[in-house]
């Protein structure tokens, strides 16, 4: 029996899923079929919602890693590959964001930005693309940003780090062709997260104004693109900066 | 000629050791006989990067482990291949 649903048993891993788009993203896969591991660093960081979702979605399941850490990253995957033998979608979603001018840059939390923002990409994509070429077949999302194509006052340390991201993305698409992985990231401009939505009354509200739209988006609208690129929908689209950003004047 | 092996062994009442032959064999196309100290990169030609993966690939699935990458670029010889395994907790003279 055929089924409608759109990522219909694909094996996907979602990190940074407690909360904002990583959350959405983990929610919309598993609305759609898919068996989803979603990544929380911690049980102290497991955001209620994430933890209602497991309970309410049979196929999501809750895995606990620091990305940054290379032994619990390895376990994790391979938990997922004893299980399922295979694994289908990658998100690379976990991420830390900073706002800070130039002078201001505190380069220890740099480095710690870079840690998670670039370093534990590269990561686990090795360990997963490992996985995915054995198959012949993936499709890697990372999630970059409009800053690192667009630039903005204020963000210079995360959008080198971002910029990294679309570097990784670009040449790991050419990389892993061979094997039909698929490689894209998606730049969101504003989105209406609660991390942001609280900043936004004292810093941003001006900025909307910036936005072609009017408003900020949602994080199901930015999960709505993982979702194609996660999906056969995306079969021959590769080594791509996708941007969700409602025409947004950076 | 070399076959990349796709299929888990996983067979019943082998031991570790005979498991980790295997892989060999059936990667190198080799009789069990064959191997010793010296099978590594230096004397076997078909050793190359391409059947290092295959191997790699082969002894993760057999094992169900995942090879560091320092492991994987160290995996110079059939003895050294041994002392990997054992930092996996898996112990070829059981």
């Amino acid at each position: 029996m055929s089924s409608n649903l759109i990522l219909d048993r694909k094996v996907c891993i979602v990190t940074g899923a407690s909360r904002g788009i990583g959350l959405a993203i983990a929610i919309k896969f598993v609305k759609e079929g898919a068996l989803v591991f979603a990544n929380a660093r911690n049980a102290e960081s497991l955001s209620d919602d994430l933890a209602s979702a497991e309970k309410h979605y049979p196929n999501l399941t809750i895995q606990y890693y620091d990305v940054t850490k290379s032994d619990e990253v390895k376990s994790a995957i391979l938990e997922v590959k004893k299980l399922h033998g295979r694994i289908d979608v990658l998100v690379n979603n976990a991420g830390i964001v900073s706002y800070e001018l130039v002078a201001l840059i505190d380069f220890e939390r740099f480095h710690q930005m870079l840690e998670t923002n670039v370093v534990a990409v590269l990561r686990i994509t090795q360990l997963v693309s490992r996985i995915m070429a054995r198959q012949n077949s993936g499709s890697i999302i990372n999630i970059s940003s409009i800053v690192s194509t667009k630039g903005v006052k204020g963000q210079v340390s995360y959008a080198a780090t971002k910029g990294a991201i679309n570097a990784i993305t670009i040449a790991a698409a050419k990389e892993f062709a061979e094997h039909t992985i698929r490689v894209n990231a998606v730049a969101p401009g504003m989105v209406g997260t609660e991390r942001l939505l609280s900043i936004m009354g004292e810093k941003f509200q001006h900025k909307e104004n910036d936005i072609g739209f009017g408003r900020v988006a949602s994080p199901e609208e930015v999960a709505d693109v993982c979702l194609f690129l996660a999906s056969d929908m995306s079969s021959f689209v590769t080594g791509q900066i996708i941007g969700v950003d409602g025409s947004t004047i950076m | 000629m070399i076959s990349i092996r796709k299929e888990i062994l996983k067979v019943q009442n082998m031991t570790n050791l005979e498991r980790y032959n295997k892989v060999f064999t059936d990667t190198f196309n080799i009789e069990v006989s064959e191997l010793n100290d010296d099978f590594n990169t230096d004397e076997i030609a078909e050793w190359d990067s391409v059947t290092q993966l295959a191997l790699v690939e082969a002894l993760e699935d057999e094992f169900e482990i995942m090879f560091d990458t320092e492991d994987i670029l160290n995996f110079k010889s059939y003895t050294e291949g041994r002392s990997i395994l054992l930092k996996y907790q898996i112990d070829l003279e059981e």
